[in-house]
């Protein structure tokens, strides 16, 4: 196999790996975005003020 | 000037980390101690990154200080990281059972592989203590220079587990620059890497072995016939050799000092000490090899001194080969005092070329060859005041022996500086 070849395909195969990984990236960015989210919403549903809850 | 080189050369390992420690403070929402704690674990990864990226020996970097420094940083850094993942382990607490896990067995491994390295690939402890030496070639009947290597690639698999262990933590991988950044480094050593393996060899200098004689009990010449002469090879360099296409040896490489100063034919004197080298004896003519280089900082060394400040080149056994080119290089030009210590007199096999070399030096080149080592009250006697105060000594040998001399010559009143050095393992 020609040097040639082979560079070209360390290289495609380096940036196939690095868009991978920063889909991967992102996609723990979303989640963990979404879990920050989410406990927010639940301390809201459980705040009752002490009239109310008399 | 060659420790400023040096120290130059080690704020690598300062540097290297940084990028990746800043930005995750930059982005970082934790408690200081937190992202302190984290930090060690970043500073280890990037300082295995660095040792693994060191041990493709680029030139360059041999030009600046020599591969024995390289070496010496690239074991530091293992040395280095194995401390800062235990201090990690015991301040950060990892949330994900599996991230745990993997950063536990990383760090285990790590130790073996340094652990095992030190023994095996390092002369820092076994250079220095005999019964080491011994127990060291008494197991390299098993664990063979080959094996030894492919167990030093289990650092590939411990990166890969560190990088696993970061990409499953919450509190690191929810910061997308510093994991892009984070996996940039990754990717990149490892791509060096590859390509280094794969597909570097194809640039290298190829030849076909013309000649493998015995000189001695233990001692091989092996001549090799360029395709291309070694246009950049200096006097004392060496080159790293790999044969291709026999199953008399395998196929890693090995370093081996050119003995003297033809670029067309490569002549190699080596001492059969090893599994590796005991096996060249089969090596028959006609066999292709590959060579990586060339390295080697002598003629550097030499060049940076007084145009007529003296050199003393001792050599130990076979570990005359690079000062034999040395001394043809400079046997004209200024005083060069050869001291070669051999086994028994029947190993004195370059002892003609020598005495060739100093009938050729107008006066400037002196001999001395004798079996058995040299003795403290030998050397007061053979070296001068002038060469031990200002001249340059070459040291080449096996490493107690080198060793050995190091300290008789800082004896003597040679100063450090002054010493340079390579041991044969």
């Amino acid at each position: 196999m020609s040097s040639l070849l082979k560079s070209t395909i360390l290289a495609t195969l380096i940036l196939a790996i690095l868009a991978a990984l920063t889909w991967v990236n992102l996609r723990h960015v979303r989640d963990s975005d979404s879990n920050a989210a989410a406990p927010a919403a639940a301390v809201q549903l459980t705040v009752v003020s002490p009239g109310e809850a008399a | 000037m060659r420790i400023l080189r040096r120290l130059l050369f080690w704020t690598i390992a300062l540097v290297f980390p940084l990028p990746l420690v800043i930005t995750y403070w930059m982005v970082a929402q934790e408690p200081n101690q937190l992202k302190f704690d984290i930090s060690l674990g970043l500073v280890a990864y990037a300082w295995w990154l660095l040792a693994i990226a060191l041990s493709l020996r680029p030139v360059w970097i041999d030009r600046l200080v020599g591969l024995p420094a390289l070496y010496g940083l690239h074991g530091m850094l293992g040395f280095g990281a194995v401390i800062l993942a235990q201090l990690h382990r015991d301040s950060a607490y990892a949330g994900d059972r599996l991230a745990q896990l993997l950063g536990d067995w990383s760090f285990y491994l790590s130790l073996g592989v340094l652990l095992y390295s030190v023994f095996f690939l390092s002369g820092w402890v076994v250079d220095r203590i005999r019964f080491l030496l011994l127990t060291r070639r008494w197991a390299e009947k098993v664990f063979r220079h080959q094996v030894s290597m492919w167990l030093h690639r289990l650092n590939l698999v411990i990166v890969g587990m560190i990088w696993l262990h970061a990409h499953l933590l919450v509190r690191v991988n929810q910061h997308f620059w510093f994991m892009t950044l984070f996996d940039v480094y990754t990717v990149g050593v490892l791509g060096c890497y590859a390509w280094k393996k794969w597909i570097g060899p194809d640039h290298y200098p190829t030849g076909v072995v013309t000649a493998n004689d015995a000189l001695g009990e233990s001692i091989r010449r092996l001549r090799v016939r360029l395709d291309q002469p070694a246009d950049r090879l200096e006097p004392g360099g060496f080159f790293f050799l790999r044969a291709e296409g026999t199953p008399v040896v395998g196929r890693e490489w090995h370093p081996f000092s050119v003995t003297d100063d033809d670029r067309a034919y490569l002549t190699f004197t080596i001492r059969q000490n090893g599994d590796y080298t005991r096996r060249l004896t089969g090596l028959t003519t006609g066999t292709a090899v590959r060579l990586e280089g060339p390295f080697g900082r002598f003629d550097s060394a030499v060049r940076r001194q007084d145009a007529h400040a003296p050199l003393a080149l001792i050599g130990m056994g076979a570990g005359i080969a690079p000062l034999l080119s040395l001394a043809a290089a400079h046997h004209d030009a200024r005083p060069i005092h050869v001291l070669w210590a051999v086994r028994n007199p029947s190993e004195a096999y370059y002892r003609d070329l020598l005495d060739d070399c100093r009938a050729s030096s107008g006066g400037l080149m002196t001999v001395s060859i004798q079996v058995g080592r040299f003795r403290p009250e030998q050397l007061e006697q053979l070296l001068d005041q002038p060469t031990i105060r200002h001249g340059a000594f070459f040291v080449v040998g096996p490493s107690p022996g080198v060793l050995g001399m190091q300290r008789l010559l800082r004896r003597l009143g040679v100063a450090r500086r002054q010493i340079h050095h390579e041991r044969l393992m």
